[in-house]
């Protein structure tokens, strides 16, 4: 080997490195390039979604109707997907990004009556905080006296009432088998061990206790209209944070609502009527539903209702002795309201409390 | 001999700097990567805390359960109408159970709902024993009569509870 030997191999070194450190730079600056594209992209398309947000959240408000198609805005899209009444999901794309926001729904009214409200008696006396919506109008006798904070009659039915969705396709909703087929839907979409089913044509005595902690869904079917009742009595051996909703073909009526536990909601959606009564002073957390009508009659203390009421018939205050007083819950919506279908978002809205970014 | 041993030497301290260097570029090389990757993953945590969105579980099958693995007292739907026995039997049987349960503070809790001074239940109680009369005068021209009949329930499960509650 003589020096120039040496040399040329030092040169094929120095090009061989150089090549190779070359090639890694401009590797890494079109991996850089890439990463910054895409974190752009992600950055936009969660801002076109936070405007479609937006959007959806002022059209849900304003009974307009959201976007069927993806909406192009800001060089990217947004769709808005409504399928689900207990929230409201937006998802946004700009490039190959995408990214989802969404809130979930709660029920605009503290009432909802599809026909009409009414309240009988010498001392009934009613108030009721929030908004009442009535479809037919609202009537007082014998004395009865109440106080409304924000009340409208003859309001159209799409926004005071729930149709039962055709669950069993035969083209025709909001009919019995409609109803059956709904109950099991709702107790199907939770966890076997939250779950409570019972197929029974009687009545049903339900009291709140231990063995119910945790249960999301009790569903009491009877095989035609008119069974499956449900009695529910007082609340005393339930606990805390518990979020209970009983569904029945039939009529539920809660006899003594007493829940003193922190943060509980127990709930009643059922085909017949809704009824309440109670000797003593009564208070509770409750989202109800009946197909047909809300009875509050024999209540011979003061009682509280936190919630929001959605009769698709009347509602009535009957011999009311003392207050009745209805509070409006922005909570999320109850179990099993969800599988009341796209309807329910008519009476839904969405809450700015409960953003959340969820995966596209 | 001298400039044997020299090209030698030379030849050592090639290999050995091209050892270096070539370990030095691949270094740089994974450096770089490693550099990439790491930007990659540290965007990545920038992000919020992505939640999937709550799914329905997919049809869970429904098992019909016992009511009474729950606490749960059936009324046949052949059965005629509960007389006031029958719920003051039921209902302060339950009642005994619920007062057996509660820790002394959920008592409190309950007390402070609905505590009241006796008289005022007693008068209550016989407000509900003049509306049952007037259900039963009703029934007699009207015994189906479903509206009547249920009021009639409704009293006589409260006139249970007033009896039995606090």
């Amino acid at each position: 080997m003589n020096k120039k030997g040496v040399a040329l191999i030092l040169s094929y070194m120095v090009i061989m490195v150089l090549t190779v450190l070359g090639t890694a730079f401009v590797a890494r600056s079109v991996s850089e390039n890439s990463i910054a594209k895409r974190y752009a992209d992600s950055e936009r398309a969660f801002w076109v979604a936070e405007a479609g947000l937006a959007q959806a959240y002022y059209n849900a408000l304003n009974n307009i109707a959201q976007p069927g198609a993806s909406v192009s805005f800001g060089g990217g899209a947004y769709s808005v997907n409504t399928a689900d009444p207990s929230r409201i999901a937006v998802t946004g794309t700009f490039g190959n990004s995408s990214r989802a926001v969404q809130l979930s729904c709660a029920f605009k009214n503290t009432l909802s009556v599809g026909g009409n409200l009414t309240l009988q008696g010498f001392l009934a006396r009613a108030e009721v905080y929030g908004s009442t919506r009535i479809s037919g109008a609202y009537s007082q006798t014998g004395g009865a006296t109440a106080w409304f904070q924000d009340k409208q009659e003859g309001v159209p039915a799409s926004q005071t009432t729930i149709a039962i969705p055709d669950y069993n396709h035969n083209g025709t909703g909001n009919e019995f088998g409609d109803f059956v087929l709904f109950g099991q839907a709702a107790a199907q979409s939770y966890p076997a061990d939250q779950v409570v089913y019972i197929q029974n044509n009687g009545t049903v005595n339900i009291f709140p206790n231990q063995s119910l902690v945790g249960k999301k869904i009790v569903y009491v079917e009877g095989s035609s209209p008119g069974t499956g009742n449900v009695n529910i009595f007082f609340d005393a051996t339930w606990q805390d944070n518990q979020d209970l909703t009983i569904i029945a073909t039939g009529k539920i009526t809660y006899v003594e609502p007493l829940q003193y536990q922190a943060n509980s909601r127990l709930s009643a959606i059922s085909w017949g009527d809704y009824n309440e009564a109670s000797i003593f002073r009564s208070q509770h957390e409750s989202v109800i539903y009946t197909h047909n009508n809300a009875n509050f009659v024999d209540i011979l203390e003061w009682g509280s209702t936190t919630g929001n009421i959605i009769a698709n018939h009347d509602i009535s205050l009957r011999e009311v002795l003392t207050y009745e007083k209805y509070y409006y819950s922005d909570d999320p919506l109850a179990p099993g309201f969800s599988s009341l279908g796209s309807a329910a978002s008519n009476l839904t809205e969405p809450k700015t409390g409960t953003w959340q970014e969820v995966s596209p | 001999m001298a400039r044997g041993i020299s090209l030698r030497n030379m030849k050592n301290k090639i290999i050995i700097a091209s050892g270096v260097i070539i370990l030095s570029t691949l270094g740089v090389v994974l450096f770089s990567i490693y550099q990439s990757k790491q930007i990659e993953r540290e965007l990545g945590i920038a992000r919020p805390e992505v939640r999937p969105a709550e799914q329905p579980e997919p049809g869970n099958k429904l098992v019909p359960a016992r009511p009474e693995d729950y606490g749960m007292v059936v009324i046949d739907a052949r059965a005629s109408d509960l007389t006031q026995k029958d719920w003051d039997t039921l209902l302060s049987r339950k009642i005994a159970e619920l007062k057996s349960k509660v820790t002394p503070e959920d008592k409190d809790k309950i007390n402070g709902v609905i505590k009241e001074d006796p008289r005022k239940t007693e008068e209550k109680l016989k407000k509900i024993d003049a509306e049952i009369q007037k259900c039963e005068e009703k029934l007699k021209d009207d015994p189906a009569n479903p509206e009547i009949r249920e009021k009639r329930q409704r009293l006589m499960m409260l006139k249970s509870i007033g009896r039995e509650f606090p």
